[in-house]
């Protein structure tokens, strides 16, 4: 069994994937461990900072995995394939909450609390940003944290969202300004911590 | 790129959440991925089964007489092709024959009726 979890972790994802549909419980200890963090953030923040409803994503998407590892698409990179899936399921999730009505309009979003964010510390300016960025609406928040947290590039982006590079690029820049543009007016203290010019 | 951009870039990645998976919700999916394994084990015996339970030596005699009856079938099946497709062709013969014969007549009709 170890000598398969060593084997394991030589393997690609979508190599583990196939072991997965073969009943290899090393595979997938492996893939979990490598996605499960990465997708449990990607949707607290996605879906509202919500821990449960965060967990019980993770939990489905890799009920998919197990159950319909079919519906795999190899022309793209796992990494991509899952998180165009927890996007997918994100939408639902917004389109089931009827979460359109109730978002701020990213035209506007310039309402801050008032936190103190004079601090040196990274964090507090990080926990703004997210704030701020819950006033956006999904795919703003969506491109922003695959091209941020997950690192991803914009063509990897495109495929996910299933939009075209130019929109992702426009989406990304506007997001940023409107970013900076609200810290700048309401959080003055944090221009020098945060880069802002 | 801006600087803002930069600071995204370097601190986000590293940001952390206080949240970890149950246990509980984990030991769910490995069951899954047990039954999966157990159901893909299931059809590969159902295939599998009745081949290796025919190349075990019991009942030998009847297995063979089985072969046998098996093998007659077949040579049997692909006689009364080779019958069939003769007939067929026999068939098509005529027919060919027979239109032929047709459109002789109906020439001959038709140059009749134009020289007479």
């Amino acid at each position: 069994m170890n000598l398969n979890l060593f084997r394991n972790k030589d393997l690609t994802d979508e190599e583990l994937l196939i072991s997965i549909s073969n009943g290899n419980n090393d595979a997938f200890n492996n893939l979990y461990s490598r996605y499960k963090d990465r997708l449990l953030y990607y949707f607290y923040r996605m879906l509202f900072q919500d821990k449960e409803l965060a967990k019980d994503f993770v939990q489905e998407i890799f009920i998919k995995i197990i159950n319909k590892p079919h519906l795999y698409n190899p022309n793209m990179k796992f990494s991509t394939w899952i998180f165009s899936v927890a996007n997918n399921m994100c939408k639902n999730e917004y389109r089931r909450q009827d979460i359109r009505k109730n978002t701020i309009s990213c035209e506007n979003p310039d309402t801050f609390n008032n936190e103190d964010f004079s601090d040196n510390n990274h964090e507090p300016a990080i926990k703004l940003i997210f704030t701020q960025l819950e006033r956006f609406d999904e795919s703003h928040k969506s491109a922003f944290l695959l091209k941020y947290r997950e690192g991803f590039s914009i063509d990897e982006i495109s495929n996910v969202l299933d939009l075209p590079v130019g929109t992702i690029k426009s989406r990304l820049f506007y997001t940023r300004k409107k970013l900076q543009e609200n810290i700048k007016n309401n959080h003055p203290e944090l221009i020098e911590q945060l880069n802002l010019q | 790129m801006d600087t803002f951009d930069n600071f995204l870039n370097s601190n986000l990645q590293s940001d952390n959440i206080d949240l970890d998976l149950d246990n509980s919700s984990f030991n769910q999916l490995h069951y899954m991925v047990n039954l999966n394994a157990t159901k893909s084990e299931v059809k590969k015996n159902s295939i599998f089964g009745f081949l290796t339970d025919f190349a075990s030596p019991k009942f030998i005699v009847a297995k063979l007489a089985f072969v046998v009856v098996l093998f007659i079938l077949i040579i049997g099946n692909k006689e009364n092709r080779v019958n069939e497709s003769f007939v067929f062709l026999c068939d098509s013969t005529h027919i060919q024959n027979n239109s032929f014969d047709t459109t002789a007549t109906y020439n001959n009709q038709v140059s009749d009726s134009l020289f007479n």
